[in-house]
This record gives C-alpha cells, structure tokens and sequence, in this order.
C-alpha cells in the first residue's frame, strides 16, 4: 500500500520539540457498559506526527475524538496545549478551536460554498474580518491545490478534492494540533495520493498530527512514532522501522502480517 | 481468428433526429401514449375532464355579474346558472368584514407593505438593508389594522433599544450570559411596565394641551364676541338718540296738522251753513258770491297747508318707524350673542373639568384602595364564630346578636364595596376613553369585532405562519436537547397540542381564557385566536423541522463541534440551514394548512369569509345562495395557497447545492 505516497520525505526537516502538546493520563472510557478504552496514557510532544492502527473496533478513532472532546471521558486527563479537558464549556470551545479534525467522510457543510467553510469558523470564532478570513482562506487553498473550486459548493467536488477542502478549513483556524480520524478511507486510490501528499506538507512545516490511518506507507515516511492498539489499549508503540520490522506483540504481528501480507 | 485493421478516413457529419423523436409529437409519444394501458388511461383521464369542464363551465359562465338580488338572476331568462352578482355586491363584505369604509385603506396598505416586508425574506436577490423594513413591519401593521395612538408601535420598538443598551452596558461590566438575560429582563420590564404609563401620560399630556388650546381658542372669540356686543350696545344707543329726538318735532307737526284741520274744518262749516240756508235752490243767500268765492279760495289755501302738513307727519312717522326697527334688530343681535358667550362659557367650564375628572377618578381610586384596606381590617377584626363564612346560615353552633350585628355590617359594607368597585372601574374607563379620544396622535381605533373577510384570514394566517416558525424551531431543538427539563417540556407541548384539535384551543380561546384571566382585563378575541392558531401550528412545525434535523447525518454536528463553534452558532450557521432546506415541503405544507384553518374561527363567531357566507345567505336580498360564494372563497384560498407551493418549489430548486 506504501505506493500510494508519491512524495519524498526529508526526514532530516522534521524536528521533535520537547514541549507536550497533548498529555493523556490514565484514560478511561466506557459507552454504557462497555469499556472502549482502557487506562490510556500518551504524551504527545510538539512536532510529534504519530500514526495509530489498529484492528476495527480497537478504539483508535474514540481515542482521538477524546482529544477534543467529540466523545466524553469518565476517568483520568486529557491535557492539551495546558489546558484540561472538563465539562467547562469554555475551555472545550478553546481547545476545539486549537485542535483541527478531519474526518473519515469530510463533514464539509454543503449549503456553503468551499470560501464559505474555510472562512465560517474564523469569521464566527475568532471574529476574524470577513476580508482577512477570506485571504487566509484562499491561502490555504492554494496550499492544497485547489483555490480555483473557492466558489462551489462541495457536492460539485470529488473526494479528494473535498477531503483537502476539509483539511484546508481546519488549516484556517490556524491551529497546533492537527487530528485525522482515517482521512483516505473513503477515497478512491488515485485520490489518496493527492491527501496523503497535503498531508506530508503539513509534517514538513512541523504540524503536531495524530493519524488514525492504514496508510502504513505514510506511517513509514512522516510518523515519528506508530502506536497500535487493540481491544481499547495500546498494545504495543515504536518508531516506525523498529515498528515494522520488528513487531514484538503478537497481536501487532498478526495485524501487520494481515495489512501488508499481500 | 484474423482480425481487419480499420482507420477511419473521413469523420461523419450529424444527421437530423428521425420523425417522432422531437417535439410535439415525441412528448405525445412519451408523455400520453407510451403503452396500450397508458393510452387508455389518458384518454379515459381526458374525457373525465372534458366531461367535467362540460357541466361547470356553461353554469359558470353567466351574466349575471351586476344582479342585485338572487331573484333578479331568478327572474332573468338570459342567467340560467351561477348568480355572480352576489360577489359583485358584497365584495368589499368579503375583503374587509365590517372594517369602516373611510379606513379601508389602511388594511390596503397594510397589505402592501406585508409584500414589501416579505419580499427581502422570500428573495436574497433584493437588497439587504430591506431587512430592517420586514423588522418593524409587524408593528406598522398592527398600528394600521388596529388603529390607536402612535405611541404605541414606537414604544414597543423602543423595547429593543432598551434590551440593547442594557446588553452592552452590563456586558462591559459582566459577563456576555448576564448581559443577554439582563436585557432580555430589561425589555420585558418595559414593554410590561413602561409602555403602557408612558403611552397614557403622553395622550394625557397632548389631551390635556389640546383641550386648553381649545379653551383658549374660545377665550379669545369670547373676547372678540364681548367686543362685538359692546360695539353693538353704542349703535343702540346711537339709534335711540335720535328717535327719542325726533318725538318731540313730531309732536309738532302733530299738532300743527290738527290745528290746521281745525281751520279748514272751521271754513267748511262756514260755507255749508250758508248753503244749508238756500235748501232748494242750493246757492248762497247771506254770502255774497265774491265773500262766497273768497272763503272757497281760504279754504284751498289752508286745506293745501293741511295735506303738506299730514305729508311730512306721516314721512317722519315712517323714519322714526324705520329706526325702531334698526333698533329692535341691533336688540335682537345682542340677545343672541350675549347667548351665545353664555354657551361658551358653559361649555369652558365642562372642558375645564376634564382635568379634574382625571384627578377625581383618582382620588376614587385612592379612595377605593382606602376601603378596601379598611374592608380587610373589619374581615380580620370579625369574631371567630363568623369569620369565614359566606352566609348567617352556614355558621356552626350558637352566635350571640352582637356577633350578627358585627357579621351583618361586615356584608353591608362589602355590598358597598362591589358597588364602588363598579363605579370606579366604571368611571375610570369612560374618563380614559374620553381623553384617548381627545389626545390621540395617531389612526382611528378600530375594533376587533370589525375585523372579517380576507383580511382577517391573512390577519390571522400570517401572523401564525411569522410566529409559528421560530417557535416550532425552538420546539424541534428543545426536544432533541440534552436537558431533561427542556426536553420534557418541549415533547410534552408538542404531544399535547398536536392531539388535540384546533377547534378545542379555538373554543377555549374564544370562551374558557377569560375564566382564567383576572376580571376587567380585555384580551383581544382575534391576538387570542392568534395565539392558539400559533401554538396549533408551530407544534407540527417543530415535528416537521425534527424530521429534517433527524435527516442530517451526525457529521455535521461534529464538524461544527470541531471547529469550535458554539451551540447556537453551530445551530444557526450549519444544522438549521440545512434542516430547514430539507424540511421546506413540510413546512409549508403545515402553512398552508394554518392558512386553510384559519377559516375554522367562523365557528367561534368570527367574521372570516366563511363566516360571512352564512351573513351574506342571511341578507333577504341573496337567501338562498350556496355555490357562488363557497367558490369565491375557496378560489381566494387558492390563490394564496398555490403562491405558497409555487414558491416553496422554487426555493428548493434554488437552494440545490448539487449539479
């Protein structure tokens, strides 16, 4: 699957800083009676591109929909950029407009034209100038290659086109954080190249990024660190080439062997 | 296998499309006779609406549109069907009810700039800043339906400037939840308890200005009028002059003339005594003829002297006749304007009064407030073995006759208070009523009870399909929250009211609220109707705009989430847009709805144009007469209805996102 990131990566470029962007402590969470994550701890430091596998089921997207409170936690911390996550309104609001999201099927709002969802949120959260909102937007546009579609409207888009859209509205909001909660599942091959490589420039500009991704080809090339997970733990994580090619949890072999057997 | 190479050398030009697969007869093909079955449906489909048009249209098409009377069209052989000279007749009936005719501009106009108000809403092709028009068109349009004083609409707006004021300057202060609810309270404080002193003090005030200009006004023309007779008492005095001088010259020419008549009667006597004495022969026999001729010529002489005399007494008669007349008439002047200052006067002095009406009732108020402080202290200050009881009869055990004197009052003076209750309440609203009138700036009230026809039906239509929406979208969200208590609540309003029928809410609208309203408060019949036509509908309304909500996928709220947004703005920018763009069918499907049940409210004795049917069949002139009517009122309800479909397939081609 790995021929699918076309893009060449200067690993060299990418730095790990040693401030912590996000701090998950002792995380626990359950849906009614079931326990989806169990005893969660990860630090993520800033710069830090980690990429999260796992078998369906495992709680990889839950994990990182706790991270800006899509899904509420019972038990333990969530720290992101020093702020805790609570049921403090205010501070949710901060944080989800620190930490972006792209989603599995895009989520762009399609009453509004393309211009309209990356401008939207800094106009009404960040009280962004109309005038401003829009030239940051169609920056960001530019950098995912496709301000020429500013003004139609999503469903005239193709997948690809969207989910780059989607990251470029994220982008908008300017923030530290990026999260993708399998953000080429729902794409066809020929368009995943194209998210993967706005992606990949994202990395190289030091994005702090938490992937739940198969994309063992791009957890390769840009994660600094593959976590996989099973059953609502993290079972086993490392550096990507330790990762592959020497998985020590039996579960991590028999899930790598699945994924990259043929 | 060998398989031929081939190149194509020259490349086809287009040929045209085969007969009977354009136009005409390619949509007959499709549309009419695709298959056998097809075929005869249609034909079968036409003839029904042939037959159809065949039995209405030769009753429709008469002329009859200028009959007065049923029998007129009865009588007439050339009208053998419908009797549209009853719409003829009562058209303006069905417009407008029994609104007044030299104010029907008003619910015109109204109408008129209800299109103005709509069409930015309907349209976003039409300049923005139209917005603020469909803002304040509401209380426009109430002002010129309802009449009364400006002051009114302009207070309530003011309403909003208060909530805006109070919002920024707490929000300075505090926090932004605070301000939003302080101002909010703010508002509510002023329409609740400033609007109404306000708007009474301003009439007052005006009444009060108006009716001293008024007193002023006839001050001054008392003035002029006290000149005028003043003016008039020295042209008596000027005329009496000279007759009480001319009495005595008269006297004169009087008493010449008879001493004169003397004279001549003295000749004449003469000279018929001396003719006397010749009997027979009748000449003179002692006078000679020269003394004879002489006493004749004496006599001419004076007899001459005498009429000149008689003359110039009876001329001067005749002038001093014509000053007494002059005289009589300047009298008769002066009687007249000294009454008419005398009715000025009263007249003052009621208007004057006028403030003091106002003061009095009050003191009647004051008063009442009195006694009723004291009726308390004499209730509580009753002994127990009659306190609490509404008759003699229902007290238990013995009283002694002190305690039944002391009971007996007690009644007495209750009996005394209801009666002065009344007479306030009695005098307080004629003296209101009076000074409203007196101090209005503003239209002409016109009361509910007017209201009919068309007009009260998109009166109450529109106002309910305005209201209905943002309440039935507030429902829809309050039953999808996460808090309990909304959440009850909102579900529990929703099933309630959608199982019960809008002819009990109507009923109860119209009957059963003034049991529950405080005694003296006039609710209007038609705002009451309003509101239960409101509930009725945003209750489907908020059902209609769950199914849209429930149709979005979650991704949606995520996404909002995840941008930070917050809920109302997440609400407001990115689910109810598209909510609302799904639900549109339905939404005006449950409009149309409101506006065809609007005619319900005839059954609660309002006028709408069904409920006029039954006055006009009523009417001698058109007794009898069924068809003619329902079909206009039916086909005035279509016209609005289908605009209101047409428009709704044009939004929902116009808000495709998708090409």
């Amino acid at each position: 699957m790995s021929q699918t990131v076309e893009k060449e990566v200067d690993r060299s470029a990418l730095h790990v800083s040693d401030e912590v962007a996000i701090e998950i402590r002792n995380m626990n969470k359950w849906y009614g009676d079931f326990h989806v994550l169990k005893d969660i701890n990860l630090t993520v430091n800033r710069g830090e591109r980690i990429v999260i596998c796992g078998p369906s089921g495992s709680g990889k997207s839950t994990l990182i929909r706790c991270i800006n409170r899509l899904e509420e936690h019972q038990k333990g911390d969530i720290i992101v950029e020093g702020t805790e996550i609570s049921s403090d309104l205010k501070n949710i609001d901060k944080i989800r407009s620190e930490v972006g999201m792209c989603f599995q099927h895009f989520n762009l709002f399609p009453h509004l034209t393309i211009l309209e969802n990356c401008t939207l949120a800094p106009i009404w959260v960040r009280k962004t100038p109309k005038k401003e909102a829009e030239e940051v937007a169609m920056h960001f546009l530019e950098k995912v290659k496709i301000p020429e579609q500013a003004l139609k409207y999503p469903g005239q888009l193709s997948g690809g086109q969207q989910q780059r859209v989607a990251i470029a509205r994220s982008l908008c909001m300017k923030p530290n954080i990026m999260l993708f909660d399998e953000p080429t599942s729902a794409l066809d091959p020929e368009m995943i190249a194209e998210v993967l490589d706005t992606m990949i420039e994202l990395a190289e500009e030091g994005m702090t990024m938490l992937c739940v991704t198969h994309e063992m080809g791009f957890a390769r090339k840009v994660a600094n660190r593959v976590i996989f997970m099973d059953a609502g733990q993290i079972v086993e994580q490392n550096e990507p080439e330790a990762f592959f090619n020497n998985p020590q949890n039996e579960r991590t072999q028999l899930f790598l062997s699945q994924i990259l057997g043929h | 296998m060998k398989i031929e190479p081939y190149v194509r050398t020259e490349m086809l030009s287009e040929q045209p499309a085969p007969l009977g697969q354009t136009g005409v007869l390619k949509w007959m093909r499709v549309n009419l006779f695709a298959s056998v079955s097809n075929s005869i449906l249609s034909l079968v489909a036409l003839a029904g609406v042939i037959l159809f048009a065949m039995s209405v249209l030769p009753w429709a098409i008469q002329p009859s549109w200028n009959a007065t009377s049923l029998r007129q069209c009865i009588d007439d052989p050339n009208i053998t069907g419908a009797c549209w000279g009853v719409i003829h007749d009562r058209f303006n009936q069905l417009m407008f009810g029994f609104y007044p005719h030299d104010a029907q501009w008003r619910p015109l106009l109204a109408f008129v700039l209800m299109l103005v108000a709509i069409a930015p809403v309907l349209f976003d092709k039409l300049p923005r800043k139209m917005i603020w028009f469909s803002a304040i068109f509401p209380f426009i349009g109430v002002w010129l339906l309802w009449g009364g004083a400006i002051w009114g609409p302009l207070l309530v707006i003011a309403g909003f400037g208060v909530a805006y004021i109070v919002n920024k300057v707490v929000k300075g202060l505090a926090g932004d939840l605070a301000a939003l609810i302080l101002g909010v309270l703010a508002a509510l404080i002023w329409w609740l308890f400033a609007v109404a002193p306000i708007s009474t003090t301003l009439t007052q005030t005006i009444a009060k200005t108006r009716i001293e200009a008024t007193i002023q006004k006839l001050k001054d023309g008392d003035a002029a009028l006290g000149d005028t007779v003043s003016e008039m008492e020295g042209r008596i005095a000027a005329l009496e002059a000279p007759i009480a001088d001319m009495k005595a010259p008269l006297k004169g020419l009087k008493d010449a003339a008879d001493a004169q008549r003397a004279i001549v009667d003295g000749l004449r006597a003469e000279l018929n005594a001396d003719l006397e004495k010749g009997m027979f022969f009748s000449t003179h026999t002692v006078l000679s003829d020269t003394e004879v001729a002489d006493l004749e010529t004496r006599l001419g002489v004076e007899d001459a002297k005498f009429y000149d005399l008689e003359l110039r007494y009876s001329d001067a008669t005749k002038v001093l006749d014509a000053q007494q007349r002059q005289l009589a008439f300047a009298r008769n002047d002066i009687s007249n304007a000294t009454g008419l200052l005398r009715e000025s006067e009263r007249a003052r002095a009621d208007m004057s009064a006028l403030p003091d009406l106002l003061s009095k009732a009050a003191d009647l108020e004051a008063q009442k407030a009195k006694m009723d402080a004291a009726l308390l202290a004499m209730a509580s200050a009753l002994p127990d073995s009659v306190k609490g009881i509404a008759s003699l009869s229902q007290a238990q055990g013995d009283i002694s006759d002190q305690d039944k004197a002391s009971f007996n009052d007690y009644e007495a003076a209750k009996k005394d208070m209801e009666t002065l209750t009344s007479a306030v309440l009695n005098v307080d609203t004629r003296v209101q009523k009076a000074y409203q009138l007196a101090g209005l700036v503003g239209l002409e009230p016109v009361e509910s009870s007017k209201f009919g026809g068309l007009m009260l039906s998109i009166t109450i239509g529109v106002s309910g399909i305005v209201l209905s929406l943002p309440i039935g979208i507030m429902l829809a969200l309050g039953r999808q929250s996460d808090m309990f208590i909304i959440k009850v609540l909102s579900v529990g309003f929703i099933e309630f009211i959608r199982g019960v029928p809008l002819i009990t809410l109507l009923f109860v609208a119209s009957v059963l609220l003034n049991f529950f309203l405080p005694p003296g408060t006039n609710f209007d019949l038609i705002l009451r109707v309003i509101i239960m036509a409101t509930i009725f509908s945003s209750a489907y309304m908020a059902e209609v705009i769950r199914g849209g909500l429930a149709a979005l996928p979650t991704g949606q709220y995520e996404a909002a989430d995840a941008l930070g947004l917050d809920y109302w703005q997440s609400m407001r920018l990115i689910i109810m847009p598209q909510a609302l763009k799904i639900s549109i069918p339905g939404i005006v499907g449950t409009f149309i709805g409101l506006f065809k049940d609007t005619t319900l409210v005839s059954i609660i004795g309002l006028l709408d144009p069904v409920g006029l049917v039954k006055t006009i069949q009523g009417n001698s002139d058109w007794n009898g007469i069924v068809w003619e009517l329902y079909a206009f009122v039916a086909l005035m309800f279509w016209v609005f209805t289908f605009s209101m479909s047409r428009y709704s397939m044009y939004l929902e081609n116009k808000l495709k996102t998708t090409h």
